[in-house]
């Protein structure tokens, strides 16, 4: 009884509730995140869509920093047979920190990035074809 | 005398042609290859066929407006790269719209120089105030810009098809770049008019105060076929995605053959709508209640489940279509057989069709015509492969096959959640493993889905490897 109990919790890996601000993944290939593109990123809007591609059975949970530590949001979601993901998320004014948590098994890939909000920026406008 | 011996000499005449006329029949030769429908033929000379047309009930009752209605863009997607929004047929924003760009398309003329971009300085222009009208067909020029109710003739050349056209004002230089983008995304041909357009980004400005839903193409989440994406789908850069489900009404759909009976008796008027008249006709009911109708040129089916069939035969002959060069008269011919058909079934109803289908290119003399059932600004798909209400095939200025779903269609009280898109790609990634590396999906877009007689709100999926599905909750 004891070892089945062991075994479905080995077996069904939950994220953690918070992680360091310095954790480190202990694999790759999981996740490519697209969008944003790069680590850092700016929108005026009050809600940034995240995106990417990865391996399908793959969990993402995303998580976001405060206080000097990543805290476990309410978004997360599986990666499907296609391979891709986007889920849209709320972000506050200023910079965000967050962290997506890519987890198969005891295998998890750590990707981090940037997005910060810039409410007040409405009206940029720049020569839509140079 | 001599008139007793004159009338003798005509009557042997007589009798002897009569007796080498039975020999022919009897030997079963044709005495006219074309077949003894004389009026149905002599309909397809132009002059005769527009007299026999005011007698008879299959004069074109084709409205204007029901051309122009069918064959505006299924979808507008406005915004700028930190948004967009969705809009439908049956939004009024849509309309609003259509308005504001019909006053601009109408200043756009062949004689304007145009220059050809491609696939970054589309997607460039996509991330500044624009509007993208998603026509969900490819057509020429011509055939788009009519969509706006442009009765003059524009002249556009007719070998340059697109499947989108993209308006984006440049307010900084007063101009305005209409762009024709083709059916891969990767080029466009841009024309710029010299006028800025305020009530264009006034609008745009408006929706984006109002969005509760937001939406991406695939190239703002860098999604795109042209990432490097592994092993995962492959989209085209304008597919839209939506990170909140749809809602709206769910639809019913029936057959409106209720019985046996009703349907022999119907299957008479639609013979009609091909020019027909059933006495001609030689006429067979199988064990299963269907009807056909056999001519020497062609054949017509009406099936129980609703299914028209129309076949010409023989090479040469079919529904004669009035200027079969002209992508218009082409659709209108089509469009006013499947009226009359539908009109014919249930008399209180349009049939509300759009335009739809992979290519409306003029392929040595043929094209093929697709029409969709349109309600509640989504397209109804019928059968596991989203097969279109109506398939026709022209070739050679003739209607060659014809074939309609006949349905009643109409909304009922019950709501319906779509699955979310990224569900529905998922299913068809699922369903084709085998699917080929190159292959990208070019058209996901929203529908009811009907198998069987029963609806589902779904996703109609189409790759560029010939992959056709449907995905319902």
């Amino acid at each position: 009884m004891i070892l089945i109990l062991l075994f479905t919790v080995t077996a069904v890996s939950a994220a953690p509730y918070s992680l360091s601000s310095g954790t480190l993944g202990n694999t790759s290939g999981f996740i490519t995140v697209t969008n944003p593109a790069s680590v850092n990123a700016a929108t005026v809007e009050n809600s940034y869509i995240v995106s990417g591609y990865g391996k399908p059975g793959v969990t993402v949970t995303l998580y976001k920093l405060s206080g000097g530590v990543y805290y476990k949001t309410g978004y997360s979601w599986n990666i499907g047979a296609s391979g891709l993901f986007f889920k849209q998320i709320v972000i506050g004014t200023g910079k965000n920190y967050y962290l997506c948590y890519a987890e198969s098994g005891n295998l998890y890939q750590i990707a981090r990035f940037e997005v910060t909000g810039l409410n007040n920026f409405n009206n940029i406008r720049v020569n839509p074809f140079q | 005398m001599k008139k007793e011996r004159i009338k003798t000499v005509l009557l042997c005449l007589l009798i002897l042609n009569c007796i080498q006329l039975t020999g022919r029949i009897w030997l079963d030769k044709k005495l006219w290859p074309a077949g003894y429908n004389f009026f149905h033929y002599a309909g397809n000379v132009p002059v005769i066929g527009d007299l026999l047309n005011k007698f008879s009930d299959n004069y074109t009752g084709l409205e204007e407006q029901t051309f122009y209605e069918a064959i505006r863009p299924k979808r507008i997607i406005a915004g700028d790269g930190s948004g967009r929004s969705v809009l439908y047929s049956n939004d009024s924003e849509y309309k609003d719209i259509i308005k504001i760009v019909s006053n601009i398309i109408k200043k756009l003329t062949p004689d304007i120089s145009s220059d050809e971009i491609h696939n970054e300085q589309i997607e460039k222009s996509l991330l500044n105030k624009s509007v993208y009208l998603d026509y969900g067909y490819i057509a020429d020029f011509n055939t788009l810009i009519k969509s706006f109710e442009v009765k003059d003739s524009k002249d556009f050349p007719t070998n340059q098809y697109a499947k989108s056209i993209i308006i984006v004002p440049e307010n900084l230089e007063n101009k305005t770049s209409i762009c024709f983008v083709s059916e891969d995304g990767e080029t466009a041909v841009r024309y710029r008019i010299n006028t800025g357009e305020d009530k264009l980004i006034k609008q745009i400005d408006s929706l984006k105060s109002k969005r509760t839903k937001r939406y991406a193409f695939a190239f703002d989440l860098n999604l795109n076929a042209d990432a490097d994406t592994k092993n995962a789908v492959r989209l085209s850069p304008f597919i839209v995605l939506n990170t909140e489900d749809k809602e709206g009404l769910l639809i019913s759909v029936s057959n409106c053959f209720d019985n046996k009976k009703t349907l022999s008796e119907v299957s008479d008027k639609i013979v009609n709508a091909f020019g027909y008249n059933p006495s001609s006709l030689r006429k067979a009911v199988s064990n299963r209640g269907t009807v056909r109708y056999i001519e020497n040129n062609a054949t017509v089916n009406v099936y129980t489940n609703g299914i028209v069939e129309y076949s010409a035969t023989s090479k040469g002959m079919g529904i004669k279509i009035s200027n079969p060069s002209d992508a218009e008269s082409v659709i209108k011919a089509v469009m006013s057989v499947a009226e009359h058909i539908y009109r014919t079934v249930d008399n209180d109803h349009n049939a509300n069709f759009v335009l739809s289908g992979d290519a409306f290119i003029n392929n040595n003399g043929k094209y093929k015509v697709e029409l969709d059932y349109f309600i509640n600004g989504v397209p109804v798909k019928f059968g596991d492969n989203g097969e279109n209400a109506v398939v026709s095939v022209i070739e050679n200025g003739f209607i060659k096959d014809f074939k309609m779903h006949i349905a009643e269609i109409i909304n009922s009280d019950n709501n319906v959640t779509w699955p979310s898109v990224l569900d529905a790609i998922n299913t068809y990634a699922d369903r084709n493993t085998e699917r080929s590396a190159d292959g990208i999906l070019k058209d996901v877009y929203e529908c009811y889905s009907v198998i069987d007689d029963k609806v589902r709100a779904g996703w109609f999926l189409n790759s560029s490897d010939g992959i056709m599905q449907i995905v319902h909750n």
